[in-house]
């Protein structure tokens, strides 16, 4: 359709101002919102679209969070605020799923066996540092960790950033639609936490967003939970097939419009069921059919699993609210990771991110910039998250939710350290950075001065 | 606040979609009046949503209660609100409550059992009143289910934040609405803004209202969290044997949160809901709604404390089932439409030509008796072309409390989707359209019983006059002999609760 109407001019009332704004309150933004508080913003505004914060494993229902620590030591530390992230919830009962102290980085065939079936806990032989998450008991820690910074975050929920203000290439502040209409919100740094680089593509920044139909990031899922079940005794019996009956057991879940086998969740009496649907989550079209398309797969797939032992009163839980992204935009900016980088990492001066494929460990992790993170057409605006500038085979191997932690909380600690030295984002002081980051407890390579 | 403001400059807007039915918000009166639409013969009707689902308050808010359907022995409020209990029938676990062949029935054993598991709005001192409990993720996949079954005239748009009309003149076009891909247009021949809080009326020229004062229950928001893990129907039984551990049970949680909570019941035994009342909060506020929504979650794991420690024996495996992804809401903008509802519609039934729902409401003044909402309470003044069911509808601050539940929402929206069908069909604005006609579908084909209507058994209004209207109660004589209801009697209050529905 390419019929147009306009709309004239309007004059929308600001709101409020700060020193920075952070748009996105998922792994990312909320990160970087935290870090930028903590990096000495006096005052931080986090705009979220939803009544919640943390993207993805709130709202989301993606539960799972694998670590990716120090990509080239096997000892599974994790560091920063995903430290804290578990460190808070396992205050909780119930708060999440994870290996005990003793057991991770296990290679002991009994713990293993116990595990095995766990999605995600072995990673390359040995038991993992990661974690499964209760999606409300961790929409309750993300709400505390705000609180903790003494007023200096400023949330605005159920505010969905639409547009950018932008003067002479610098961007000045966010539009936002809510409740009270249209309004403006100045800032001097914007981090753009949407996942989808919503704020820089519409302040005209280039990106790219083609994806290889066959790679995972180019899926986005509905996700749901279902309960009555005793998720053990359901992980027994997939220990004990074999591959053949291993791939018997995901062809007939995938067979109801791709949806996964049940995954773990924190609570013995739940699984979260994860999907692959075809399609992009920048896309109205694409959105509204994966929403439809599985709640009318779901009822059909649920009574399937009852034939699985623990699995023989499964019902369904929620539905998440939000739907599951896993790649859209990559904008722009100053350094774009490569396939050919990953082949032959390039050890950056100012590398904020290091990590193997995915989660993999590995002796030659690749080393990401911050200047992945700064767009080519927009000073002061800093991208936090999956839409950092890459190709899509090298976005697609470093975009989940422990890579957007770190790049948010980089990002978060650069737009404090623009406040105060009164610079560009662009401009900011490398070495300032990694001291910032090493008190915030981020990895940085021993080589990094 | 700053009294700066920033010159966005003319821009040029795609439209996305043509239609001839723009229903934006997808709750219960949205997605009521889309299906009502389409089951009236419109073609072309689009559904815009701004989350994923539909249901609004209901499936996102886990506001789980439909109360006061029936009186005495007869149900009136019946169409699509009906639709979503018998369908929900169907499936295990995903409805619960006394159902319309129990109206007005008086069994003490009965009247007991519904009392235990939904309190006052499900039994009257003396019968038993229709109502159920939903479980919301059942009913999000219904209401799908519904609109597939008319995929050949209903398109939705999920994730699409329908916000500001598109105005010629008076007349309303269409909707500008923001989405992933950016700020975009549907142009239709009329509008159902269904948005809860007039959200769209309010920037079209219409003359809206917020006036409200603390006693209202309007005047305060909520965000719903669902316990798990522990016996609802063991909960009520200890209740009955302690009323006054009870009592103070439920006064200690309120004085954790800061605001009355108190938990309701839903469809499983082992899951409730805990509505909860936080006073002089307006949801159609950043700052309010940003509080209510943090504030609660923030008490959350004090409160679960709380009753795994005071009451153990009920309570020491309760958890956190879910946070409601919704905030809850009760109301705040409202149109003034052609026709204001006032306390007087209760004490002094009207009798309105053009009335498209008679709706027994959660009002005890007459004993929860049906009223007559007229079309011309969803019709904004001043404006072509754009309706306005469902929480936004036109009543004043007292009356707005009772007339705006989801009963309500669903049955104003389903007279808005029939008005919206003839109109296009009849090629006639919202305030020329023949309400006689669209009554005429509502009566005959859409299951809705009207007043005085062909199509419409007599034994409505014979049960009607049998009871008097309702009019026996004591507030009704006092209401009646005062010559005017108007601020004399509100049955629920925020300082005092209320005998009745206390959503």
């Amino acid at each position: 359709m390419s019929k147009t109407i306009c709309e004239p001019a309007k004059q929308i009332p600001v709101v409020d101002e700060a020193d920075v704004i952070v748009v996105g309150s998922g792994p990312a933004g909320h990160s970087a919102a935290l870090a930028a508080s903590r990096a000495g913003a006096k005052k931080v505004i986090l705009v979220e679209r939803f009544n919640h914060m943390g993207g993805m494993p709130t709202g989301g229902f993606v539960l799972y969070v694998p670590s990716i620590g120090n990509p080239m030591n096997r000892e599974y530390r994790i560091y920063g605020i995903q430290k804290e992230w578990k460190d808070r919830l396992s205050a909780y009962e119930h708060g999440l799923l994870t290996a005990t102290p003793e057991e991770i980085g296990s290679k002991d065939p009994e713990v293993q066996k116990r595990w095995k079936a766990y999605v995600g806990f072995i990673a390359q032989g040995d038991i993992d540092n990661c974690f499964y998450v209760d999606p409300d008991m961790f929409k309750i820690v993300l709400d505390q960790m705000i609180a903790d910074e003494g007023g200096r975050i400023v949330p605005y929920l159920e505010c969905w950033g639409v547009a950018a203000i932008v003067e002479d290439g610098t961007i000045k502040g966010v539009i936002i639609e809510s409740k009270e209409g249209r309004k403006a919100l100045l800032g001097k740094i914007v981090i753009d936490a949407t996942g989808d680089g919503d704020i820089a593509a519409f302040a005209g920044c280039d990106f790219e967003s083609d994806w290889d139909p066959r790679s995972r990031s180019s899926k986005i899922a509905v996700c749901s939970r279902i309960g009555g079940i005793d998720f053990d005794k359901f992980m027994k019996y997939k220990a004990s097939l074999d591959k053949e009956g291993l791939d018997a057991l995901n062809k007939d879940c995938h067979r109801f419009n791709d949806m996964y086998c049940p995954l773990p969740t924190n609570r013995n009496e739940y699984a979260w069921v994860n999907s692959s649907y075809a399609g992009s989550c920048i896309n109205i079209r694409d959105l509204n059919d994966a929403n439809r398309e599985t709640r009318r797969d779901l009822p059909a797939f649920i009574e399937n699993l009852h034939k699985y032992p623990g699995l023989e009163n499964a019902y369904l839980v929620d539905l998440a609210p939000q739907t599951g992204t896993r790649g859209s935009r990559r904008i722009k900016c100053r350094h774009t990771m490569t396939e050919e980088e990953w082949a032959n990492p390039v050890h950056h001066e100012d590398v904020v991110l290091v990590t193997g494929p995915y989660t993999m460990k590995t002796e030659n992790p690749v080393w990401i910039p911050y200047r992945c993170l700064t767009p080519l057409q927009c000073e002061n605006l800093i991208v936090a998250g999956r839409c950092y500038s890459s190709t899509s085979r090298a976005n697609d191997s470093a975009n989940v939710i422990p890579h957007c932690i770190v790049l948010g909380q980089a990002a978060g600690i650069a737009a404090a350290i623009a406040i105060e030295d009164e610079t560009q984002s662009s401009k900011i002081s490398i070495s300032k950075l990694h001291a910032y980051m090493r008190a915030q407890d981020m990895f940085l390579p021993d080589e990094v001065v | 606040m700053s009294a700066k403001t920033y010159i966005e400059p003319q821009t040029t807007i795609p439209v996305y979609d043509e239609c001839d039915v723009l229903v934006v918000g997808g709750g219960s009166a949205g997605h009521s009046a889309a299906v009502a639409a389409a089951r009236a013969g419109c073609k072309n009707v689009i559904l815009m949503e701004r989350y994923g689902y539909c249901g609004g308050d209901v499936t996102g808010g886990y506001v789980l209660l439909i109360p006061s359907l029936s009186f005495h022995e007869k149900t009136y409020v019946r169409g699509i609100q009906e639709e979503w209990y018998t369908r929900l029938l169907k499936i295990p676990g995903a409805v619960k409550g006394p159902g319309p062949e129990l109206a007005g029935i008086q069994d003490p054993l009965l009247e007991k059992y519904w009392f235990d598991f939904g309190g006052a709005t499900m039994v009257k001192p003396s019968r038993i009143n229709f109502g159920f409990m939903l479980e919301p993720t059942q009913l999000k996949i219904e209401m799908d289910v519904m609109l597939d079954e008319l995929s050949d005239s209903i398109r939705v748009l999920y994730h699409s934040w329908g916000v500001k009309p598109i105005m010629e003149g008076n007349v309303c076009k269409g909707v500008i609405f923001e989405s992933k891909e950016g700020r975009k247009a549907v142009l239709a021949k009329v509008v159902i803004d269904a948005t809860g809080d007039a959200d769209l009326c309010r920037l079209s020229g219409a003359p809206t209202s917020s006036a409200i004062d603390d006693e209202c229950r309007c005047s305060s928001t909520a965000l719903v969290y669902r316990i798990g893990g522990f016996s609802r129907s063991a909960f009520a039984a200890w209740q009955a044997a302690h009323p006054e551990e009870a009592r103070l049970l439920k006064a200690g949680v309120s004085k954790i949160h800061g605001f009355r909570a108190s938990l309701f019941a839903t469809p499983r035994d082992d899951v409730s809901w805990a509505n909860n009342w936080q006073p002089k909060h307006d949801c159609s506020l950043i700052a309010d709604l940003t509080e209510t929504e943090m504030h609660t979650r923030l008490k959350l794991r004090a409160v679960l404390e709380y009753y795994q420690t005071a009451c153990p024996e009920i309570f020491k495996d309760a958890y956190i089932y879910d946070i409601a992804p919704q905030l809850g809401t009760r109301g705040s903008h409202r149109i003034v439409g052609e026709y204001v509802i006032g306390s007087n519609d209760w004490a002094f039934p009207k009798e309105h030509e053009d009335c498209i729902a008679w709706h027994c409401t959660v009002e005890t003044l007459n004993d929860n008796a049906p009223i007559e909402i007229p079309y011309r309470a969803i019709l904004p003044q001043k404006v072509e072309n754009l309706l306005a069911p469902g929480r936004h509808i036109s009543a004043d601050r007292i009356a707005i409390d009772n007339v705006n539940l989801i009963p309500q929402c669903v049955g104003t929206g389903q007279a808005a989707g029939v008005a919206a069908a003839v109109a296009v069909a009849d090629n006639a604005s919202t305030h020329t359209v023949d309400v006689a006609k669209v009554q005429d579908i509502l009566a005959a084909e859409q299951d809705v019983p009207l007043p005085r209507n062909v199509h419409t058994d007599a034994s409505y209004m014979q049960c009607l006059v049998d009871h008097e209207y309702g009019l026996y109660t004591e507030a009704a004589k006092k209401a009646r002999e005062a010559g005017d209801a108007a601020g004399t009697y509100r049955h629920w209050t925020m300082s005092g609760g209320g005998a009745a529905g206390k959503v």
